[in-house]
């Protein structure tokens, strides 16, 4: 994948038009604390940006989890009332939904926002302002999908949704409607964060940072931001043919007025096979982070581990109709997508063998990071195997729509994405925070967590195989089901101590933290990546200084260097080598009411769209004048200080605007076009000839 | 017009590289080919529903809806001319664009002009073209090959809707601030794009019967 | 202001360094004429089978797939730079591009709109159905006969 640039970008840069002077417009004075509570709200960093992410990721967790208990008590014994069929039906489809929407994925972007930028050594994404409308966007969009229990009752048609129990006959409540404009709003949302965070990786990189120096986090983040750019329109013309259906009298899935069913599961699941590995593959970055961090080794065959995610990227396109193996699509097309739905386990594996020769002869430290790691990879590995098993149409047949597909996404996205995340979580706290979580509780947290999830889910391959049907109210004394459902109950309600476990960390590690401050330090883990050589919290402006990188792992190579056996040997005291936090003057792109404002405009167009056109004219109208708002602002505050008097800084942070209509100021073209010359071009293609000569000595973080 | 890049450096901000992106692509520049690359699959998919679409009148009996196909109401020699129209507009745009290189604003803004207009005047088309549906009986509900026709170009519709308010906010924009020559270009791109699309659907959708 | 200046020689940035700029308007207007020729073939079809005979819709049809093809590329190269521009952006743009036709045309043909395999609309016009077919519920929705 050869991302070098044989052609020099196209210059353009001459040809600015004379400038009229800049006044501030709006009706409001432009924010300018980046302090207190009223800050998180017009603040364009990466970084709160990614902690609200997190926060109101967890929210929703806890939320999606409730419901999660609901199935599971409802489920617990045989011919049980606590949920009528109905209602059962809601709480799974939104807790289905609200796991891999309102959890999983932003949570990933949580990480995904905070970590992105400082791997890379940049001060911030490309477009600081699009990253906070994204934030909001998505918040109100998973906002509005719940109001939905409010307004008529939940969607009840699964997270697939199938034709036609989609339709308005079979699901007259607003439900669907809600899960078909709000997936529409958070898409909208995903959208501007990929294309974001895409430009951001490609273009922001520290110099030195090539492709191949960036860390595992960063490749998969990366790869996920590819895909989401891809499959996110395939769903969203999904939802729109389905909101058209529902609430414009369309027929595009009805089958009794020509329409096909099938249109619906193929536009589904070309997105939705995508986007289970948009869901795994951010925690295939951390464990690629965690392992290599307390096996004090480098990541056994970083090549392998970056072509395998890519490889995994192309090929989850080919093998979607796996999904539908039971829709009687015809003998050919069920070959095909087996056949490709086994070849793309080999990727996967190649992943897993990596992460066991990279814990293969270290030194293995087994902290509650290390730990979740460790369960990412047996836990994903039981779900990968069971994948293969379906994989096979002829037994897939077999196991569809039963317990045991419930068992095998379970284990690759429980057990998978979401230990992963909680090893980021215990991993990066300290560098986010500026505190430890406790150790002792965190190991309760992990084992807790990692025995309920087993006895949850580990019992519904079981269950699956004696042919209990997935969303299926209950079930009756005789079937002999009994057992097993009592004990994924009770290891439901284990996985709720976990959590609770784990939220009691939290308070109490903050509690210490304030009676007793401690500070980790910028290195608290003795780690490899570009994170851990400022602060701990980042300064605002992340880096004094940008590093200039010479190596995979740099800063892991600017600690350590080698003795004859390839044995690390230090070289450099870390507080030697991490920045201070200390640097003055450095611009920042300033806050915006805007991006919040543009997103409160999306849910009043929803419920418009649902209940009255009229309602939506309020949405409309916040959203122009967000956006002219947002058009006209200076991304930089001229009047914030640090000693300019102009709104030209450097190519990102100002740029943003004009990806929208046109920019807001002057500096974006002129400014981007500089660069390029010397050092511009050079930083995707291969390293300079000084910098690989540098760099010879340090190719094992590839290769060992 | 480089004054701004003329201004001192007073404060440190990036001591390294100040303006260099990593490819020397400019941020929005990227970012714009990067949606079209996904806009691409929002248009391939409505496409496709289209064609799967495009036999199917409700006139089986059991079937509710209108047996009228849209492929019958096509007036190719009309909406041949606001095809014209279209393809004119992206001249239009790149003129833009050469002048905004040559910092000629007033001829800019000309072109700007020129094109909104043009794009006005296919829009207009279009409802013309949609009017007239409706008027020999076709609506968007009267059965799924209708539904199909009007979801896709209802959307690239609005696709030229929201270029022709962009161009016009550009052009009003360039009178009081500074625009600067691949700002045009970028929205250029979009324009373009708008443009492409029409031309698959104009052959698909119109021609191949 | 309307004065063209070659602002390339007194840029401050790049001292007499040379541009690759985009092409010239005159380019641009060869290029539209071609498109406005392409665009006058591809009408034409519309007529060939009353000049040439139904049989003709044979041709029309690939060569209107591609002039299509032709007209997007010279758009995409040229009014849109991709020819003239980093080969990053051209690379994005077709691998999108070639995602949406690959992915879309699979599932097309596994809905079986290019195969008369049981696809009730596949013919032209469909075939009659009987109400009772659909009463019992055995009229296939597009690619369900499998
Ligand atoms: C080793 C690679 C994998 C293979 C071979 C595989 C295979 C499959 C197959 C064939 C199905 C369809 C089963 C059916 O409905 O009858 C399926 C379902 C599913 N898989 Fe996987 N899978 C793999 C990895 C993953 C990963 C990494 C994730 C997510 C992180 C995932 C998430 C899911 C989900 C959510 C479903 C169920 C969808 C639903 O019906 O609601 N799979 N898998
Ligand atoms: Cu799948």
């Amino acid at each position: 994948m050869a991302i070098t640039e044989e052609r020099p970008p196209l210059e353009l840069t001459s040809g600015d038009l004379p400038p009229v002077e800049v006044e501030t417009l709006g009706v409001f004075h432009r924010p300018r604390s980046t302090h207190g509570w009223a800050s998180w709200f017009t603040t364009v960093d990466h970084k709160k940006i990614g902690i609200m992410y997190g926060f109101a990721s967890f929210f929703f967790l806890l939320v999606g989890g409730f419901e999660a208990l609901l199935i599971r008590t409802q489920l617990a014994v045989p011919g049980n009332k606590l949920l009528s069929a109905d209602l059962y039906n809601q709480v799974f489809t939104m807790h289905g939904v609200t796991m891999v929407f309102l959890v999983v994925m932003p949570l990933a972007a949580a990480f995904a926002n905070y970590l992105l930028p400082l791997q890379i050594g940049a001060r911030d994404v490309a477009f600081p302002r699009m990253n906070a409308l994204s934030l909001w966007v998505w918040l109100f969009g998973a906002i509005f999908f719940n109001t939905s229990w409010f307004l008529g009752g939940g969607a009840d048609g699964g997270w697939f949704n199938y034709a036609p129990n989609s339709g308005v006959v079979f699901s007259p409540s607003h439900g669907i409607d809600f899960y078909a404009v709000g997936l529409i709003i958070m898409g909208i949302g995903s959208t501007v964060s990929a294309v974001n965070l895409t430009v951001t990786v490609l273009n922001m990189r520290a110099p030195g940072m090539t492709l191949m120096r960036m860390p595992v986090f960063t490749w998969m983040t990366f790869i996920v931001q590819v895909l989401l750019v891809f499959a996110l329109p395939v769903i969203t013309v999904a939802l729109l043919l389905l909101t058209l259906d529902r609430m414009f009298g369309a027929t595009f899935f009805d089958a009794s007025a020509g329409g096909d069913p099938f249109l619906w599961e193929h536009l589904f699941w070309i997105f939705g096979h995508p986007e289970v590995y948009i869901m795994i593959l951010p925690s295939f970055g951390i464990a690629s982070e965690v392992l290599p961090t307390f096996s004090r080794k480098p990541i056994f065959g970083y090549p392998f581990m970056v072509g395998s995610g890519i490889a995994i990227g192309f090929m989850g396109w080919g093998v979607w109709a796996h999904h539908m193996f039971a829709s009687g699509m015809g003998p050919i097309s069920v070959l095909a997508f087996s056949l490709a739905t086994m070849f793309i386990a080999v990727p996967t594996g190649v992943k897993i063998l990596n992460w066991m020769a990279t814990m293969y002869g270290g030194r293995l430290r087994f902290t509650t990071a290390m730990l979740f790691s460790i369960g990412l990879v047996a836990m994903f590995t039981i779900g990968g195997l069971s994948g293969v098993t379906h994989a096979f149409a002829p037994m897939d047949t077999q196991q569809t729509d039963t317990y045991y597909i419930v068992a095998h996404f379970h284990y690759v996205l429980f057990g998978g994405a979401l230990f992963g995340l909680f090893s980021g979580i215990y991993f990066w706290w300290p560098k986010i925070f500026g505190f430890f979580l406790n150790e002792k509780l965190g190991k309760w947290h992990f084992w807790l967590m990692i025995l309920g999830f087993n006895l949850t889910f580990g019992p519904m391959h079981i269950l699956g195989l004696q042919g209990m049907m997935r969303r299926t109210y209950t079930y009756t004394e005789g079937q002999g089901f009994n057992g097993w459902n009592l004990v994924a109950t009770f290891g439901a309600y284990l996985l709720a101590v976990s959590i609770l476990v784990f939220i009691w960390n939290v308070i109490r590690s903050y509690r210490a933290h304030r009676r007793n401050p401690v500070n980790p330090g910028p290195d608290p883990w003795d780690a490899r990546s570009l994170e851990w050589m400022i602060q701990s919290p980042p300064p605002e402006h992340n880096f004094d200084e940008v590093p200039v990188v010479e190596d995979f792992d740099e800063f892991w190579h600017r600690k350590y260097g080698h003795d004859e056996q390839g044995r690390p040997v230090r070289i450099a005291a870390t507080e030697d080598v991490v920045q201070k936090g200390d640097a003055t003057g450095v611009h920042l792109p300033s806050p915006s009411y805007w991006p919040i404002v543009l997103a409160a405009g999306l849910p009043l167009i929803g419920y418009g769209v649902i209940f009255n056109l009229w309602w939506a004219l309020p949405g409309v109208i916040l959203m122009v004048a967000g956006i002219y708002g947002w058009v006209l602002e200076p991304s930089t505050d001229p009047s914030a200080g640090h000693g300019h008097d102009d709104d030209h800084h450097h190519d990102g942070d100002d740029s943003d605007a004009a990806a929208l209509d046109e920019p807001a100021d002057a500096g974006t073209a002129d400014g981007d076009g500089e660069g390029v010359d010397a050092d511009g071009s050079e930083t995707a293609a291969e390293p300079e000839p000084a910098m690989a000569t540098a760099s010879a000595e340090a190719q094992d973080g590839g290769s060992k | 017009m480089t004054d701004v890049a003329l201004e001192p450096m007073d404060d440190v901000e990036f001591p390294d590289d100040v303006h260099a992106t990593s490819t020397g692509i400019s941020n929005p520049k990227l970012a714009m080919w990067t949606y079209l690359a996904s806009d691409c699959l929002l248009f391939g998919g409505l496409i496709s529903t289209y064609l799967l679409y495009r036999n199917r009148p409700g006139n089986i009996p059991g079937l509710s809806g209108s047996d009228l196909r849209a492929s019958e109401l096509f007036n190719i020699p009309f909406t041949s001319m606001t095809s014209f129209i279209l393809l004119m507009s992206s001249l239009t745009m790149v003129l833009a664009v050469n002048s905004a290189i040559r910092s000629d604003a007033e001829r800019m803004r000309l072109w700007l002009v020129a094109t909104s207009v043009l794009g006005a005047m296919f829009l207009g088309g279009q409802i013309y073209e949609f009017t007239e549906f409706v008027r020999e009986g076709l609506g968007f509900t009267s059965n799924v090959s209708a539904s199909s026709f009007f979801t896709l170009t209802g959307l690239h519709g609005a696709h030229v809707a929201v270029g022709v308010l962009m161009l016009l906010s550009a052009t009003v924009y360039s009178m009081r601030r500074t625009l600067n020559a691949e700002a045009v270009e970028t929205l250029g791109l979009y324009w373009h794009f708008v443009d492409i699309v029409w031309v698959v659907i104009f052959a698909i959708v119109y021609l191949i019967p | 202001m309307s004065a063209t200046i070659d602002v390339d020689d007194d840029s401050p940035v790049h001292p007499g360094e040379h541009h690759d700029h985009g092409p010239s308007d005159g380019t641009y207007w060869k290029v539209f004429w071609a498109l406005v020729f392409i665009t006058a073939l591809e009408v034409s079809t519309y007529f060939w089978d009353v000049w040439f005979g139904e049989s003709s819709w044979t041709f029309a049809v690939p060569l209107l797939l591609l002039l299509m093809v032709v007209k997007f590329v010279l758009i995409a190269s040229v009014f849109m730079h991709l020819r003239f521009d980093s080969k990053l952006l051209t690379r994005i743009f077709y691998f999108g591009l070639a995602t949406a036709c690959i992915v879309y045309l699979a599932a097309l043909s596994v809905m079986n709109i290019f195969t008369d395999n049981g696809n009730p609309w596949f013919n032209d016009p469909p075939p009659a159905v009987t109400p009772s077919a659909v009463v019992t519920g055995e009229m296939p929705a597009g690619g369900m006969g499998g």
